[in-house]
């Protein structure tokens, strides 16, 4: 398989445990380092990154649509703060007011547009443009059920469900434009609310088929089996389940808002953290389900691991360590961010599977011009066995 | 072993039982075929023996199902998910996550199989139904076809000691309905694999069956015996039983060499027929080089193709080979990057759609899509007033034999009969141009004569009609000429009579048993040996 890979030389993507460090250690940069340096580098990185690993799909597009997203957030929320915030010193210029009457909020529209707000709603749209386009990177280079094979078993049904229905909103996009499509073709202009009708009546009633379809197609191929004679220690254990919460919730108020010694609310918290756990073993255990593991953890997804694992140790470091190069506030007056060689290497670490994929993508190549006869023929066009 | 005991049963709020006192039993590794026309019970009765009736659809239910000792009263479908592995009709709607491999081995991660056990029969099956090449695409991006064969894989990778399919031929091409049945038949022989399938297209599977039930117009399986027995009576029966019966052959033949060895006699009475050249206009659809591009993948790569008025032409190749792509492109659904298209006096890139369709009729591969009234005259009428026309049903409603339906919601009827709505549906209001992707899928015997005579009607009015299909027997019957698409590309083109007549694989049964090209059809047959009966 690693041959035959080889011999097409494309980009060898990572473990998706690896990518699920890389996608914390890229969010916990873009939450502490709040030097505006560091976004461009950010963007840069997952953009870097998420071109070289894009699987074909529509999942490939998640990175570009979520930070086009982003984007027009930023835009909005610059325009709503500036028309609607007058702090700071610096005016950059003063346009015409408007004074909202006391029941609309008793607001002051536009007058005086200061850089300090225009810096900080801009710098606090893309901190979030940003977290969107790790999520959207992450979404472009995993297969998201293979992340689910990571949750424990008597979650992943539940996890399952919730990609279905991820899964059906671009399929009842889908399912919309051919509808349109084909009333367009008995002749229906689709325009304005009239057309409403024609198109979504087909539309969710095929929804509706389809997702009644889906369950009985899940029922079919076992879906929600569970080992014979389980269905008692299934209730005990969700009844344990929920006391455990109950008990921690106990125990937490113990520690915040009582004065009773920390001990009594510590020990109240293990003994429901003790049930949950309890709760959930014996859960995962009445679950037949078993999961097919494909993937192998190789030296560079250590690699990859310890990069990002680096890369949030340091910028923790950086902000605990020089919270001046590490955090940014133009408040009361603009000023130019300080620059700090360490923001620049914490925003280019991010794009370290890029780097290494490339590496072990030159590796492979490499090797194949080596060893031209070990790489098998390209597999013929997709036929069928005989 | 499955055993269904006088089952009756009738969907909720349904007037009518939908099986009555229905009795089947299937012995352990048997392949059994269920067959009769659309709307008579056979899916209703692959959803008893599976569990789904009653378990998800409610209604009333009586008699007893039981698959190796349970009984599907007490016991629902996923508890006997290893024991039975069910394909439904609609291979689209079965599909539950999204990458081949994944969905594959869905059905053994639920069932807990071990994860190396799970990672050999993933490749076994992969290799069984020839999907290793598609192992890691998305399941969206394949044809419908390949999906097919995807959801027979996640089935047979559970390794159930039955299968049950519904229909698990409709969407594939001859060759690749060949090699599935052989699969299923080799299983069904080599593994002891017992086998339960519905199927209209007979002369596809009559002859891999052990047994065979009938379901007739009342919804009871007249019979249940050996397939020769069954088809004595059956009201359904592929073309080479109709012929046998008609000439009085015994017993009957079930495969085209049994076919060949009881026409040998009779042969040197056969005429060829005077080939008929059809009276044919101008072009009404030309398209030049047209190139289309779908998600990065060339679909089409430079097709040429003209068809006239009064020219039936049936688009025809391997699943994946573009031509639904090609019909979305020359309705205007699909803008070619290359090349140019005029239809109907029209070019689509630069008309808007609404109208293109007053000329042009357009089936989609799904037809449901395209349902959305409350009752089929109310779904004719919106055509008609689309199309600028007098909305009044109720001709076209008779001509297309739907008035006992008028009232019905379309969206309850079976598959068969949805499809016949829909066709009536886009065909209301007279365009000129008629285009039909897959028209037969789900649609038994008597539905595709009364389309093939349509279609030669239209014929006679000087329409232009293209068909994308599978169904040789449909081509046979109706169309007049045919091109075979593989790869993007028109590889062959010419003479229904010419095609068919070269293909040692895509060709009719009565061609294949008289090996003569002038004789494709039933009829063609009789007319041939001056038997007219």
């Amino acid at each position: 398989m690693t041959i035959l890979r080889a011999s097409k030389v494309e980009t060898p993507t990572f473990h998706t445990k690896a990518w699920l460090v890389w996608v914390v250690s890229s969010v916990a940069v873009v939450n502490t380092i709040e030097n505006p340096f560091v976004l461009p580098l950010v963007f840069g990185s997952l953009s870097a990154v998420a071109g070289s690993f894009a699987r074909p799909g529509p999942e490939s597009r998640s990175f570009a649509t979520l930070v086009k997203i982003g984007i027009t957030f930023t835009v909005i929320r610059v325009v709503l703060f500036v028309a609607t915030g007058h702090t700071g010193v610096t005016t950059l210029f003063t346009s015409p007011e408007l004074h909202l009457p006391r029941w609309l909020g008793d607001l002051r529209l536009g007058g005086r547009v200061t850089a300090e707000v225009a810096i900080q709603s801009c710098l606090e749209g893309l901190r979030l443009a940003a977290f969107l386009a790790c999520l959207g990177a992450f979404l472009s280079v995993t297969d998201i059920y293979r992340v689910l094979r990571l949750l424990p078993r008597f979650l992943a049904e539940a996890g399952l469900v919730v990609t279905i229905a991820l899964a059906f909103v671009p399929t009842m996009f889908r399912a919309a434009a051919e509808v349109r499509d084909a009333q367009r073709l008995r002749g229906h202009r689709v325009r304005g609310l009239r057309s409403i009708v024609p198109v979504a009546i087909p539309v969710l009633a095929s929804g509706l088929e389809r997702s009644v379809t889906l369950a009985e197609s899940m029922e079919v191929r076992g879906y929600g089996r569970r080992l014979e004679g389980s269905a008692r220690v299934e209730a005990w254990a969700r009844v344990a389940a929920l006391a455990g919460a109950i008990v921690i919730a106990v125990g937490s108020s113990f520690l915040l808002f009582s004065r009773a010694p920390l001990w009594m609310g510590a020990s109240i918290c293990a003994s429901g953290v003790g049930a949950l756990g309890l709760a959930f073993a014996a859960l995962s255990r009445v679950v037949p389900r078993t999961r097919m593991r494909r993937e192998r953890w190789s030296g560079w997804d250590w690699m990859l691991a310890g990069c990002a694992g680096m890369t949030a140790i340091g910028a923790f470091a950086m902000r605990g360590l020089n919270p001046a190069a590490a955090t940014y506030y133009p408040y009361p007056a603009a000023f130019w961010p300080p620059f700090h060689a360490g923001v620049v290497m914490i925003g280019v670490a991010i794009s370290a599977p890029a780097f290494l994929g490339a590496a072990r993508k030159g590796m492979l190549a490499r090797a194949d011009e080596r060893h031209p006869s070990m790489a098998p023929k390209a597999p013929d066009s997709v036929g069928v066995a005989r | 072993m499955i055993n269904v005991d006088r089952l009756t049963y009738s969907y909720p709020a349904a007037d009518a039982p939908a099986l009555r006192s229905c009795s089947l039993d299937v012995a352990d590794g048997e392949f059994v075929l269920v067959a009769g026309a659309s709307g008579t019970g056979k899916s209703t009765l692959l959803r008893a023996i599976v569990g789904l009736v009653p378990h998800f659809h409610g209604g009333r239910f009586a008699g007893r199902v039981t698959v190796f000792d349970r009984d599907t009263r007490h016991h629902p479908p996923r508890e006997l998910a290893e024991l039975l592995g069910f394909v439904p009709q609609d291979p689209e709607s079965q599909s539950v996550v999204d990458r081949v491999e994944d969905e594959i081995v869905f059905t053994m991660e639920n069932l807990g199989v071990p994860s190396i056990t799970m990672r050999k029969r993933l490749e076994e099956v992969l290799d069984a139904l020839g999907l290793s090449a598609l192992r890691e695409r998305s399941l969206a991006t394949l044809s419908g076809g390949e999906r097919q064969r995807v959801a027979i894989a996640s089935v047979l990778a559970a390794q159930p000691r039955c299968l049950v399919l519904d229909e698990p031929t409709s969407q594939l091409d001859p060759l690749s309905a060949e090699e599935l049945l052989g699969t299923l038949s080799r299983l069904n022989h080599d593994l002891g694999l017992g086998v339960v399938l519905a199927e209209h297209r007979l002369e596809r599977v009559v002859h891999f069956a052990d047994r065979m039930a009938v379901f007739d117009g009342d919804r009871i399986p007249i019979s249940s015996g050996s397939v020769r027995e069954v088809l004595r009576a059956s009201p359904v029966v592929p073309p080479l039983v109709h012929l046998a019966r008609k000439l009085g052959w015994d017993p009957l033949p079930l495969t085209v060499r049994e076919g060949r060895e009881l026409a040998a006699k009779i042969r040197p009475r056969l005429r060829s027929l005077p080939h008929v050249a059809p009276t044919v206009g101008d072009p009404i659809i030309e398209a030049k080089s047209v190139r289309v591009a779908l998600g990065g993948r060339e679909i089409l790569r430079g097709v040429d193709l003209t068809v006239r008025e009064g020219e039936t032409l049936a688009l025809v190749g391997r699943n994946g080979s573009g031509k639904s792509t090609l019909l979305r492109a020359l309705v205007g659904l699909l803008r070619p990057h290359g090349g140019s298209v005029r239809i109907a006096g029209r070019r689509p890139s630069e008309t808007a759609i609404e109208d293109l369709a007053r000329e042009v009729a357009y089936l989609p591969q799904t037809p449901e899509s395209i349902l959305f009234r409350d009752s089929v005259s109310q779904e004719i009428s919106f055509t008609l007033r689309g199309r600028a026309r007098d909305p009044d049903p109720n001709a076209i409603l008779e001509e297309f034999g739907l008035a006992a339906f008028a009232d019905k919601p379309p969206r309850d009827l079976s598959a068969g009969e949805r499809l016949r709505v829909a066709i009536a549906a886009v065909l209301a209001g007279d365009p000129r141009v008629v285009l039909l992707d897959e028209p037969t899928r789900g649609m038994d015997y008597g539905g595709k004569d009364d389309l093939a005579q349509r279609l030669k009607r239209w014929r006679g009015e000087g329409r232009a009609v293209v068909i994308v299909t599978h169904d040789v027997e449909l081509v046979a019957q109706a169309a007049t000429r045919v091109a075979l698409m593989a790869e993007g590309e028109i590889v062959i083109e010419g003479d229904v009579h010419e095609i068919l007549g070269s293909s040692p694989l895509f060709s009719s049964q009565m061609n294949k048993v008289f090996d003569e090209p002038s004789v494709l059809t039933v009829d063609d047959a009789l007319l041939a040996l001056g038997n007219s009966a």
